[in-house]
């Protein structure tokens, strides 16, 4: 049911035994496919067609450009669309020109408002259609109800006869056919009492009411961690001990999980939820990264099957103090090393994702510049709402604003949006959005920013000494001695937290065995946790390193002798492949060995090696001539 | 309270388990309160551990702790907030208890009485507790059969309202004694503060809320004593129960030496000997001894020779199964429990507080030890090398032989030499698993064997030697784990051994305790070789020390001056 084939003023009737019903019972009726038996509204299908139309697409509360699509498929034909004079383009585009037209009240609503006569919509009828603002009584109602809904929002409908009391039901009607027609104003049902409205098209807070200054926020349960480090320091560390091995499609099992799992710290649960940051998502995260950083590797094992190990980079990362691994891991960020694969989640870039910038657009503006700068603006230890960064970064801070000067057809993607001659509003959007996602994808897993809730609930951040480093490639920050922890290791060999304390509580998950999260008992260091650690590549000297620096009393005498005593007994040994050669008698032995000449090396009077099994075909041969057959 | 008070020594976990800062300022106020409500789990040196169950707060209303304060402790302590869920639960632990009492009824049965009609009806309809109901008196009282009265408690306990049990005991056969001001050794004698809470509490002034009940004291603190109090309060015929026949001379001992009974009064109920007297002390072996499995245990039948006024249960986290069904038969008789831990490796607590009773004391270690009451424990290993004749041997020997060999360590009488010469004059013990190497060792050093097979004539004389100190040092097997009361050693050597059980390591130590003169300090050494299966096992004991609290170091053979 289109918006123009309703007939508003039995509409307007039927709203009335609308309005009778429970909420519970309305939201029934509008999920459903028809209306239920028995209910009142049975009598009424045109009706309920109407409702159900305007409550699948709720364009006052997510007035998206997608919105405005769906909603103008729905409700208008081709000749309609095509009545408001937009040139002969592709369909995005004549939507795109749509939206920009109809959805401004500069440019649409305020001069029907104050300007328009008779005739103003001739322009704007569709071929074959007449007009709509047929009297002057319905221009002057849709003048009246286009201006109050302008300036109030969007309206009840079964208001409108009590507003417009002086105005006939006809006339009334009449006015909301022709608003709806040129799209002065558009219909949806209201979320929250499930009540039909009708309102202009939702326009954001006009630059000049947006907040320009920095206004500092006091923020409550502060999260500062830079997780995505931890996070593969102990996937590296679990895939040292046992390679993951992948499926086919170079994705993990699920095993590497639970290996991986203990070793995760826990986010509170508000960051989790508000940037749906998953503990599998993190895991396929820390993976990806450590493959875009060569910190680990697919190799090809036994029967063609494929496992993730530590590359030799990793195997000399992992042992290294944790700020020198975030350094390590935020220079990589600055400057990618050539070749390096950039896809759209996990590219090793500072910018979460890329720019097609093309060629004929001329040069690129410095976006990642702009980025930084948009972030390093926000006074140093100073807690402030996102949306506080992303008013004060509007258009004149937008380095694509730009392109809404260039003419002519261009294309351009930015991450995952494609923009095509973008209005102003899109092209903030995308900055904003790429300015929130650089927020949640690099600062935030980085530890380059603490995130926390401000008084109104609202999400706030501050840009700590780690951002900054990675913003500015400069400067020094301080990364686990700085944090005030509670830690005390126990005679025991428990490492008990009695503060939380996130940082040392990845270090020590990379020597200790967990055995709880946030506070209390979180580690037990024993034989086989040492012997893991050993295994990573840390020695005593990194483990009493971390401990002593991080507990707040001293390590007790009996651990650090067994801890010692551990690693002491640890030893390294080294495979390489070699081909026995098994002879039947001793003086075969010796005629293998003599044709061999130095290839082999007996092993026992009987058996052979060949230390360079590259040369076994060329030995094959060479016995096969003594007649000595493989 | 919701913000962090990092000055307060509690956090209170999700899990019921208290950690508990020891170098906070407020951690003796916070543990005295605390020690009131919740076990403790373990005690290393910075934090201690404690953990809040339903017996523990059972334990706390049976001692006339309100909920109200237990959650006011919790909360006041706390470095952060308490998990409402735990407020929650222990207000329904506690809310739980005395629900339910146990009365006598004139005709001599017992009554069963609920404080409201939906628990009667909950417990009319439970299939574990109405097969002890035999009548229905009113809405919210039943009779039982008095002989029922263990089984209803232990079911009670199951179903987690644990009865309050006011049926009052027996008198028993009438006994006289008293506690001597001076031991008939010469020593005066008199009780310590915290034995006399303790027999205290227990007695309860000879009322219905007493007469029952675990005292929990370290050992070394003289639990004995306040067994032997105890009897001189209830003034009647007694049975004890305890742990080994040596054990059982040194109840007699004691009780010759510091009450006025006279040894024709005191039976010994062994397998040696099986003398019923107004005191009779048996062990738990002979109790659950049978000729067959799956025959009755014929001397079960010493609980009903004698109307007894008092059983004592000496070690009763050991009480065997069977003496607990027994128990469960004599809720009539003043029941006392004596242990140094309510930790049963069997995880049967829960009878124990339905059988026996509720915790009537437990005093801290430490706070002993800063009284100095029991001696002040160093914990050492000293770590040898293999020698080298013995490496390949042992590299290429299986399991069970590689822990023969390390602890059988030629080169250990060296370092027990050195030990010795370091603490001379004190007397010590040296305790190995293996006769053969006790006997090697004992030859060089000349020290007099006491192990399994030595007479018991033999015994005593060595043990009398060694108390008159003319023996300093004396080589003894396994049998030094249990009840072997040397009152004056101050130093173990243990050179070998596995870790075998919480307790057996507890007695072990136990034996060194006892408050000395002078520094107070007594020596507990582990002779282990180095890089060997024994020093896999020597760790687990190292851990059950230092959760026990007592300082643990580590050396070479060759630190040793």
């Amino acid at each position: 049911m289109k918006v123009l084939d309703i007939n508003w003023n039995g509409f307007l009737g039927s709203l009335a035994l609308w309005r009778t019903l429970p909420f519970d019972e309305r939201r029934a009726f509008l999920c459903s496919s028809q209306a239920s038996a028995g209910s009142p509204l049975e009598q009424h299908q045109p009706f309920a067609r109407v409702m159900r139309a305007l409550y699948a697409n709720p364009v006052h509360e997510v007035s998206s450009r997608k919105a405005f699509d769906e909603y103008i498929d729905a409700h208008f034909t081709v000749n309609e669309r095509s009545a408001f004079g937009t040139p002969q383009a592709a369909r995005s585009d004549i939507h795109g020109a749509l939206f920009r037209k109809l959805t401004s009240h500069s440019d649409w609503l305020r001069p029907f408002v104050l300007d328009a006569t008779m005739g103003w919509e001739g322009p704007y009828i569709a071929f074959g259609q007449r007009g709509y603002l047929t009297t002057p009584s319905v221009l002057k109602a849709t003048q009246q109800i286009v201006a109050l809904t302008a300036r109030d929002g969007p309206l009840a409908i079964a208001k409108l006869p009590e507003q417009f009391q002086g105005v006939a039901p006809a006339v009334l009607a009449g006015a909301i056919h022709a608003s709806l027609r040129y799209m002065l104003l558009f219909a949806s049902i209201r979320g929250e009492d499930l009540e039909p409205v009708i309102g202009p098209w939702p326009i954001r807070a006009p630059q000049a009411e947006r907040a320009r200054e920095f206004s500092p926020v006091e923020a409550r349960d502060v999260y500062h961690e830079p997780f995505l480090l931890e996070d593969m320091t102990a996937a590296l560390a679990a895939c040292i001990t046992e390679p993951f091995r992948l499926r086919s499609d170079f994705t993990l099992y699920a095993k590497a999980g639970k290996q991986i799992g203990p070793a995760m710290s826990v986010h509170p649960e508000w960051v989790t939820a508000t940037f749906a940051i998953g503990r599998e998502d993190r895991i396929t995260t820390a993976v990806n990264f450590l493959q875009a950083a060569k910190l680990a590797d697919t190799r090809k094992a036994g029967a063609g099957e494929r496992y993730l190990m530590a590359s030799e980079r990793g195997m000399a990362w992992l042992p290294r103090q944790p700020k020198e691994r975030l350094k390590d891991f935020v220079r990589f960020f600055r400057a990618p090393e050539p070749g390096q694969h950039a896809t759209d989640s996990f590219s090793y870039h500072f910018l979460p994702y890329r720019v097609d910038w093309p060629s004929y657009m001329g040069q690129s503006p410095d976006i990642p510049k702009a980025v930084a700068a948009a972030f390093l603006d926000v006074p140093a230890g100073v807690f402030v709402t996102v949306k506080n960064l992303l008013d004060r970064n509007s258009i004149e801070r937008n380095p694509l604003a730009p392109l809404m000067t260039r003419r002519g057809f261009y294309s351009i993607r930015i991450g995952r949006h494609l923009l095509s001659r973008p209005d102003e509003e899109e092209i903030e959007s995308v900055w904003h959005r790429l300015l929130s996602e650089f927020l949640t994808q690099r600062l935030l897993p980085l530890g380059g920013v603490a995130v926390g809730i401000g008084s109104g609930n609202e999400i706030c951040f501050s840009v700590t000494p780690v951002g900054r480093y990675l913003l500015t490639g400069e400067g020094d920050f301080e990364y686990g001695a700085s944090e005030a922890a509670e830690v005390v290791v126990q005679p025991n060999f428990d490492v008990v937290f009695l503060s939380q304390a996130t940082s040392a509580e990845a270090e020590i998950s990379r020597f200790g065995e967990r055995k709880g999260r946030k506070l209390g008992v979180l580690f037990h260091i024993n034989k086989k946790s040492i012997l893991s650690a050993a295994n990573t590549g840390l020695t005593a000297d990194n483990v009493m390193e971390v401990l002593t620096r991080v507990c707040s009393r001293e390590v007790p005498a009996n651990v650090e002798r067994e801890i010692r005593g551990w690693f002491g007994a640890c030893r390294r040994v080294k495979t390489r492949n070699a081909l026995l050669l098994e002879c039947p008698d001793k003086e075969t032995a010796l005629r293998v060995l003599a044709a061999a000449r130095g290839r082999v090396r007996a092993l026992s009077e009987t058996v052979l090696e060949l230390e360079n099994t590259g040369e076994r075909a060329a030995l094959t041969k060479k016995l096969r001539d003594s007649g000595i057959f493989f | 309270m919701s913000a962090y008070q990092p000055e307060n020594p509690l956090i209170v976990q999700g899990d019921h388990t208290i950690l508990v800062e020891v170098a906070s300022p407020l951690y003796e106020e916070a543990r005295d309160g605390l020690v009131r409500f919740a076990e403790l789990v373990k005690a290393p040196e910075h934090i201690h551990t404690y953990r809040v169950t339903p017996l523990s707060v059972w334990n706390a209303c049976a001692a006339g702790v309100p909920q109200s304060e237990i959650c006011e402790t919790l909360e006041r302590f706390s470095k952060y907030t308490v998990p409402p869920h735990v407020l929650i639960e222990i207000r329904d632990f506690a809310s739980r208890y005395g629900r339910v009492k146990l009365l006598r009824h004139p005709s001599g049965a017992l009554v069963l009485s609920a404080n409201d009609r939906p628990l009667a009806e909950e417990i009319a309809r439970n299939k574990h507790v109405a097969p002890f109901l035999s009548q229905r008196l009113s809405p919210l009282e039943f009779l039982i059969n008095a002989s029922a009265r263990g089984e209803i408690k232990q079911a009670l306990v199951k179903i987690g309202f644990p009865a309050e049990d006011l049926a009052g005991y027996t008198t028993g056969e009438a006994l006289t004694l008293a506690l001597r001001e001076t031991s008939l050794s010469g020593r005066s004698f008199t009780l310590r503060h915290y034995q006399s809470d303790a027999v205290g509490a227990f007695h309860a002034g000879g009322s219905t809320r007493g007469g029952s009940g675990v005292v929990t004291l370290p050992c070394g603190a003289g639990k004995t004593i306040v067994g032997m109090a105890c009897m001189e309060q209830v003034q009647a015929s007694t049975l004890i129960l305890t742990t080994s026949v040596t054990a059982v001379r040194q109840w007699a001992a004691e009780l010759l030496d510091k009450t006025t009974l006279t040894a024709d009064l005191i039976g010994e109920y062994t397998g040696i000997s099986k003398d019923v007297r107004p005191v009779t002390i048996a062990t738990y072996q002979i109790m659950t001894w049978r000729s067959r499995q799956g025959d009755d245990f014929p001397h079960l039948s010493l609980f009903n020779e004698r109307n007894w006024g008092l059983i004592i249960y000496d070690e009763v986290h050991l009480l065997p199964a069977p003496v607990f069904r027994i128990t469960a038969g004599l809720q009539a008789r003043r029941r006392l429990g004596l242990t140094a831990t309510l930790v049963r490796e069997d995880g049967r607590e829960e009878d124990v507080f339905a059988l026996i009773g509720p915790k009537k004391a437990d005093v801290p270690w430490k706070v002993l030890e800063g009284q100095g009451w029991i001696a002040e424990a160093a914990c050492t290993e000293v770590r040898l090398p293999m020698p080298l004749d013995l490496r390949m041997p042992y590299a290429v020997a299986d399991d069970r032989q590689k822990f023969r060999i390390a602890s059988e360590n030629p080169d250990k009488i060296e370092v027990v030499r050195k030990l010795l010469e370091r603490h001379k004059g004190e007397p010590a013990l040296v305790i190995g698993m293996y006769i053969d190497q006790l006997q090697r060792l004992a030859g060089p050093l000349g020290l007099p064997v006491l192990m399994g097979t030595t007479p018991q004539r033999k015994r005593d004389e060595l043990y009398e030697a060694f108390k008159a100190g003319r023996i300093p040092v004396l080589a003894v097997s396994k049998v030094a784990n249990f009840a072997v009361d040397l009152p004056d050693a101050s130093v173990a050597i243990q050179i070998s051994g596995t870790f075998g059980s919480r307790q057996e390591e507890a007695q072990r130590l136990g034996r060194i305790l006892r408050p000395k003169s002078g520094a107070n300090q007594a020596h507990f050494y582990s002779v282990v070789s180095a890089d060997t299966v024994e020093q896999d096992f020597a760790l687990k004991r190292q851990l059950f020390l230092c959760e026990q609290g007592y300082g643990y170091s580590i050396i070479d053979s060759g630190d040793i001056e």
